[in-house]
C-alpha cells in the first residue's frame, strides 16, 4: 500500500507527456503501416548482405536452400537457411544459427512483413510488385 | 554523488555490480521473458545500470554497462550480438543521462525513454547490417515493449532502491 502511493507520487508531468508522445508515434506508425500491409503480397524477396539472391512468387510453393559459404571475404561466413513458401505463407523452416530468432518469427504473408536472421544477414520481405514503403511515404 | 568513498572501495563496488548485472543478463538468455518477439527483452541488467546511475553517477553507471555488455556479448552472444547491445545499450545510457539532468523525469520516466531508446537503436543498426529499410515496419512494437519494460524496470529499480541502504 505504502510502497504503491509512493510509485504513482513519484511519476512527474513529463514522465506522462513523454509517454503520450511515445504512444502515438507507435500507433500513429502502426496505423499507417496497416494501411500499406492491407493488399495481399505476391512476390517473396530474399536478400543476403542486402543483395538480392533471389525473387519467389507467393503464389507457388517452394522450397529455397540458402547454402552456407565459407568465403573469406569482408563479410565471412554464412550459416544455412532453409525458407518455404506454402499456401501463400513463407517461413524459415531451418536456420542453424544460435539464437533461432527468425525460426521463431513464424509465417508472414502481407506485403511488408519480414523475417530477418540477423547472424546470416538473411532478410526474407514480402513485396506488393511496387516498393512497399513507397506506398508509405508517398 | 557518494561523498568520501575511497577507490579501493568503489573499484569493488562497480565490479560487484557488473557482476550482478552480468548474472541479469545470463538470467535473461535462459529464460526469455518475451519468446517469439523478436528483440523484445525485459532489460533486467539496466535495473543495474538504472540504480548505479541515480546512487553512484553517470561515470560508474556508464563502465558498469560497458563492461557488462563487453562481457556478455562475448559470452553469450557474438560479435554480432555485441554490435547490437553496444548500440543499444550506450544510446539508452545517453538518453537516459540526459533526461535525469533535466530533472524533470522520475525514475520509472527515465527508465522508459531508454527502453525505447534501445530498442530504436537497435532497430537502426539491424537496418545498416541487412540493408533493409522495410524492418522499419516492426518499429512500433519495439517502442511499445521498450516502454513496457521500461517502465517496469524503472519501477523495480525504485523498490528495490528503497533496500540497498549501504550503496551510495
Amino acid at each position: 500500500m505504502q510502497t504503491n502511493t509512493t510509485i504513482f507520487k513519484i511519476l512527474k508531468k513529463a514522465d506522462f507527456l513523454l509517454l503520450g508522445a511515445l504512444l502515438l508515434f507507435a500507433f500513429a506508425g502502426s496505423i499507417l503501416l496497416a494501411r500499406a500491409q492491407k493488399a495481399p503480397g505476391e512476390t517473396v524477396r530474399v536478400t543476403v548482405d542486402g543483395e538480392v539472391y533471389g525473387e519467389y512468387p507467393l503464389s507457388q510453393d517452394a522450397e529455397i536452400f540458402l547454402p552456407p559459404t565459407n568465403d573469406s571475404s569482408a563479410d565471412g561466413f554464412h550459416g544455412e537457411n532453409v525458407i518455404v513458401i506454402a499456401g501463400g505463407e513463407v517461413r524459415m523452416r531451418e536456420a542453424d544459427c544460435k539464437n533461432q530468432v527468425c525460426v521463431r518469427t513464424g509465417s508472414i504473408s502481407r506485403p511488408g512483413q519480414t523475417i530477418v536472421c540477423l547472424p546470416h544477414r538473411v532478410v526474407v520481405t514480402i513485396l506488393k510488385g511496387e516498393e512497399v514503403l513507397d506506398a508509405v511515404t508517398h | 554523488m557518494p561523498l568520501r568513498i575511497d577507490r579501493t572501495k568503489r573499484l569493488t563496488l562497480d565490479a560487484f555490480l557488473v557482476t550482478l548485472a552480468l548474472i541479469f543478463s545470463y538470467v535473461e538468455v535462459l529464460l526469455p521473458f518475451f519468446p517469439g518477439l523478436p528483440g523484445v527483452k525485459l532489460g533486467l541488467a539496466n535495473l543495474v545500470v538504472l540504480i548505479a546511475l541515480y546512487r553512484l553517477g553517470a561515470k560508474d553507471a556508464f563502465l558498469i554497462n560497458l563492461v557488462r555488455i563487453l562481457l556478455a556479448g562475448l559470452l553469450f552472444a557474438g560479435a554480432y550480438g555485441l554490435l547490437y547491445s553496444l548500440a543499444g545499450g550506450i544510446f539508452s545510457f545517453l538518453v537516459m543521462v540526459v533526461l535525469k539532468n533535466t530533472g524533470h523525469f522520475s525514475v520509472p520516466g527515465v527508465s522508459m525513454a531508454g527502453g525505447v531508446a534501445h530498442n530504436l537503436a537497435q532497430l537502426a543498426v539491424a537496418m545498416l547490417m541487412v540493408q533493409n529499410v522495410n524492418l522499419l515496419f516492426y518499429y512500433p512494437v519495439l517502442v511499445l515493449s521498450g516502454i513496457v519494460t521500461g517502465i517496469l524496470i524503472g519501477i523495480g529499480a525504485v523498490l528495490l532502491s528503497k533496500y540497498l541502504h549501504r550503496l551510495s
